[in-house]
């Protein structure tokens, strides 16, 4: 192509005009699907981010204000969203199939989150054991019951007073009673919400319900108590007394609280869900950028955890083998499965945000003609241990927190089919075992949270799945690929009968594939490698190993009602693994 | 294509994707030691990166600009969040949100704004003295002035006395662009005339519930209108603009006491969102007075209004009819400021105040009202709109009532509702003449405000 020397470029006249077309449609065409970004390449999948390494200096601790946090993620945030270019033009790019923001950063080419200082792969990686989902992060006992309590510290202020005490083996935990009227509500969400997201990967406090007499605490000789005013002094035993006098107890005079053990470290204050902590050297990935944070919003749709603003998160300063780095936590469960933590759970939770301004708006225009559903919600008849939780209407992309958060408008279609892949690993056994450990009185609001957990589970999974084939887990054995259905594997889809299909072509490193063999029919998950459309794409391919080192492998799945989208799989034709999976 | 190479080659290196975001490593995998479903998931150096920025470059190119566009948006935020939290942290926003802020001892005090009506848009300040407990406050102090030249001030005392309320309250306003278009449900738009109100209260009132939904108040008030030629900015005036036909009691003062009785009979129940039901209220005045100027009159006032729960939560049509008729003693002079007249805001809404004036005045109004936004649940705190329709007329004698003579107004607004009720709306209406814009801390049926909360109309009413 003869292209027009410099000094005679226009501004104005078809080759301008045809060059701004171009130029629009370029950024049109980035925004649409692509190859895969990086090139592919031999060698070790990354399992591991490195953001472990040791940090002399304890960073600063946070202390974000509350007011402002919410302020300005209610107001300031989304209209910077709304009016960013960048997001615009990808919301055009997705009329053209293209993702409504950029991958997140710390995915490998298998599509899976690498164990960090944030998440560590368990359920949705391993067989997980519903007794391991119900242990958590500790062992599951709670407080040693060998000896007294010691309360070493009391608050009084806020609607749910509480105190930490340290029991025998000198660990210290954090006791936290129910509202008035709700006992057994916000102790039993903390309790099953935070062994879920332990055994999801997230990094949880040792959370568990307990139960105890009078006689089990004692003031410590250095105890302080920090009353209505806000004065701190010693503590006495009335203060305790005062105390435990506010709360329910249960029938047999017993109270019932919440034991979360103090975490380990130095407390350094929430993460944000937006940009990096800036004195911590191995934080280096915008925190908007990590899949762990942006699919968390499935979680918290799957949890209806609503109170899902950055205070709700810690990050402690601690010690792992001599090494000191950062650790991140999300914390505090007691708004969670219908439940509030300072009591009054309302039924808008979970459904709008604190000032939802497309919801304002369509009640407006509407003249009042249309009822919000959640105006109906109601609680379940007879269980006052389960707040406003339930599985009817439940649609996990109309979820949404009181508040919004910068990382979950930032979820695409891959974090969300991620997320939708480990919550669908959470079989009715494991939902059970962590629902046991709510320790729920009435049998039938375990029964009834186990049940509502497994269909807002099987809502989310078939959400996503319907969206990106569940195809999953290519790994070779022997001469075959052999690869998951995870649809089919969870009962997703009863009654359907799943067919599968394959074809091979062979692929350069920058992504580029060869031509297409024709699609073959699988009777089951596997495929072969040494025969069949594989050695026909090798045969057939027009260039050898060294140009085209990998096989590219697209399979498809059809449930009845047409074949889906591609999972693209990619192996290497040297080592035989697979070293990439896109979808 | 004929494009230029260069612009394709820079628009080739902006929009490349990103160099990729994870340092691999080069060295070759070992053999796993964790089994997974992808298989050994190993621990060691090969296996390990370090992520950093994610998005391909153009986002960045694309974003460079627009920040630079936007940094002052940017330096406004930051200065908000310095501000907000400075505040949050002295504890000045939780007096902000109160209505009378300041705090000393038993003595509140606290701004006021108003806006709306030809008085225009202006401020002042609240006093309140309590028992040390809410809502026992005994003794309030207002007064109010607007940037069109109206002043208020008015002080009351309220307490309890045999098994009712007294209240004893007085007050003086000085309106120095009121208006006057003529009587009759035929006065036109282009006769606006000005002119110069003054006005002075003093009374007693007591109020007591009569058991079930019966109420009654028992009012004496000594009132003086007076009338002169309005600013010299303000024209044209009365005198000019009526010079053939000046109203009766232009350029006089009117002193009397009003002596009235008043019947409710309610059967709501809260403020925000009243719940079903029904509210009828009748009012007589007598009026005789005490100066050399006017005669004695009779003035009765009734109102009726109903609540109706429609489909859905916190749906409510709010009907009302209000009908007010002033008869002379005899042959007497009634001065024209005394005349039923649209002044409150809730009568013919899309009319600027007093646009009508007459011996009678039928007003109808129907609201329908919807939440648009809970803070947190139904029923509660939250903002709802409005759509209203109202329609009515001023008239001389009954025979003169006619569909053809009615004036219609329809508008909307927003209702806020805290959680001890109704706080305040903000309304547009509109009408054939004109379109009204309002900010007010009442509404309809708000009977809460009498002698005591110093409200001109209710003192003098008109």
């Amino acid at each position: 192509m003869r292209g027009t020397p410099i000094s005679r470029f226009r501004t104005d006249g078809p080759a301008a005009m045809r060059a701004r077309g171009v130029a629009w449609l370029a950024l049109l065409a980035l925004a649409a699907p692509q190859a895969s970004a990086a090139p592919l390449r031999e060698g070790p999948v990354l399992w591991q981010e490195d953001d472990r390494k040791n940090v002399v200096k304890a960073p600063v601790e946070r202390n974000p204000n509350l007011l402002w946090t919410s302020t300005n993620e209610t107001f300031l945030r989304p209209i910077g969203r709304l009016v960013n270019p960048v997001r615009l033009g990808r919301r055009v790019g997705t009329l053209f199939g293209g993702e409504n923001v950029h991958e997140a950063g710390d995915v490998n080419t298998l599509g899976e989150v690498a164990n960090s200082s944030w998440f560590t792969n368990r359920i949705g990686l391993f067989p997980l054991s519903p007794e391991k989902v119900s242990l958590g992060p500790g062992d599951g006992r709670g407080p040693s019951t060998e000896a007294t309590w010691t309360v070493i510290r009391a608050k009084t202020q806020g609607v749910t007073p509480g105190f930490d005490i340290k029991d025998a083996t000198g660990q210290v935990y954090l006791i936290k009673f129910d509202p008035p009227g709700e006992l057994g509500t916000t102790s039993a969400a903390s309790a099953i919400t935070g062994r879920i997201f332990h055994a999801a990967g997230y990094n949880v406090p040792d959370d568990g319900v307990v139960t105890f007499t009078r006689d089990r605490l004692a003031v410590g000789p250095k105890a302080t108590i920090r009353d209505a005013t806000g004065v701190k002094r010693p503590m006495t035993e009335a203060d305790l007394d005062t105390i435990l006098h506010r709360v329910d107890r249960l029938p047999d005079g017993r109270w019932l609280a919440i034991a979360s053990r103090f975490l380990d470290g130095k407390p350094l204050g929430p993460f944000s869900y937006k940009g990096i902590r800036k004195d911590d050297p191995n934080d280096n990935l915008r925190h908007e950028d990590r899949r762990e944070l942006r699919a968390l919003r499935m979680f918290c749709a799957w949890l209806n955890h609503w109170d899902m603003k950055e205070q709700n998160s810690l990050d402690m300063y601690v010690e792992d083998g001599g090494t000191k780095y950062v650790r991140h936590h999300l914390i505090d469960f007691a708004s969670t499965l219908g439940a509030a933590a300072g009591g009054g759970a309302q039924p808008r939770f979970g459904q709008e945000y604190t000032v939802d301004f497309p919801a304002i708006g369509g009640r407006l225009f509407a003249l009042g003609l249309h009822e919000d559903a959640w105006r109906r919600g109601r609680r379940p008849e007879g269980l006052a241990e389960v707040g406003y939780f339930e599985s009817r209407g439940f649609q996990p992309m109309e979820w949404k927190p009181l508040q919004t958060n910068v990382a979950f408008a930032n979820m695409n279609r891959r974090d969300g089919y991620w997320a939708a892949k480990i919550i669908s690993a959470f079989t009715d056994e494991h939902l059970r075992a962590a629902v046991s450990m709510g320790r729920y009185r009435n049998p039938e609001s375990a029964a009834y949270m186990a049940r509502t957990l497994a269909e807002r589970r099987d809502a989310i999974a078939r959400y996503w799945f319907d969206r990106l084939p569940p195809l999953d887990f290519f790994v070779v054995r022997g001469d075959a690929v052999l690869f998951h259905d995870l649809g089919a594997e969870r009962n997703l889809y009863p009654g359907a009968t799943s067919r599968y299909r394959v074809r091979f072509a062979t692929a350069a490193p920058n992504g580029s594939v060869s031509r297409w063999t024709d699609w073959a029919d699988l009777t089951k998950t596997e495929v072969p490698l040494g025969s069949g459309p594989a050695a026909l794409a090798v045969k057939g391919g027009d260039a050898g190993e060294s140009s085209r080192p990998f096989l590219a492998m697209d399979v498809q799945t059809s449930r009845g009602n047409g074949w889906s989208r591609s999972v693209r799989a990619y192996v290497s034709r040297a080592s035989g693994a697979v070293i990439a999976v896109e979808r | 294509m004929r494009a230029s190479p260069l612009v394709l080659v820079l628009l080739a290196l902006s929009l490349c994707p990103a160099a990729p975001a994870l340092a691999r490593s080069e060295t070759p995998s070992r053999p796993d030691s964790t089994e997974s479903y992808w298989g050994p998931i190993p621990d060691d150096a090969a296996s390990r990166a370090t992520f950093q920025r994610s998005g391909p470059s153009w986002e960045h190119v694309v974003l460079t600009p627009f920040t630079f566009v936007t940094y002052p948006v940017f330096l406004l935020t930051r200065g908000l969040r310095v501000g907000l939290i400075f505040a949050d942290e002295h504890g000045v926003l939780p007096s902000l949100g109160a209505a009378l802020p300041i705090h000393i001892r038993n003595v509140h005090a606290g701004p006021g704004f108003t806006y709306g009506g030809h008085s225009g848009f202006g401020g002042g300040g609240t006093i309140l003295v309590d028992r040390n407990q809410p809502g026992s406050d005994w003794l309030k102090l207002r007064y109010l002035t607007t940037v069109k030249g109206m002043h208020q001030g008015a002080a009351g005392l309220r307490g309890p006395w045999a098994g009712g309320d007294v209240e004893a309250g007085g007050g003086y306003r000085l309106e120095r662009n009121a208006r006057f278009f003529g009587l009759g449900p035929t006065s036109r738009k282009s006769d606006l005339s000005y002119f110069t109100e003054e006005q002075s209260w003093a009374g007693l009132s007591y109020r007591r519930a009569l058991g079930g939904p019966f109420g009654s108040e028992w009012r004496v008030v000594y009132t003086s209108i007076g009338t002169r030629a309005p600013r010299p900015k303000d024209g044209p005036a009365l005198a000019q603009q009526f010079a053939p036909a000046i109203p009766e009691g232009y350029n006089q003062r009117s002193d009397g006491v009003l002596s009235s009785l008043l019947l409710r009979y309610d059967h709501t129940r809260g403020t925000g969102r009243p719940e079903p039901g029904v509210i009828t209220q009748g009012q007589a005045d007598y009026f005789r007075p005490t100066g050399t100027y006017g005669d004695a009159f009779w003035r009765y006032v009734g109102e009726a209004g109903a609540f109706v729960p429609l489909w859905f939560t916190d749906r409510t049509l709010a009907v009302r009819g209000a009908v007010s008729w002033v008869d002379e003693v005899g042959t007497g002079v009634v001065p024209f400021t005394r005349l039923s007249t649209n002044h409150s805001g809730e009568e013919l809404r899309g009319f600027q105040n007093d646009r009508w004036r007459d011996r009678g005045l039928l007003d109808l109004s129907a609201e329908y009202r919807w939440p648009v936004w809970a803070h947190q649940r139904v029923h509660d705190v939250g903002v709802d709109a409005y759509a209203f329709i109202n329609s009515g007329q001023v008239f001389r004698e009954w025979n003169q009532v006619a569909s053809r003579l009615w004036q219609t107004s329809w508008g909307g607004g927003f209702r806020a509702i805290l959680s001890d009720g109704f706080a305040g709306r903000i309304e547009i209406a509109r009408s054939r003449e004109s379109t009204q814009i309002r900010l007010r801390a009442d509404q309809m049926f708000d009977f809460k405000g009498g002698l005591y909360a110093g409200n001109a109309h209710i003192a003098v009413p008109n």
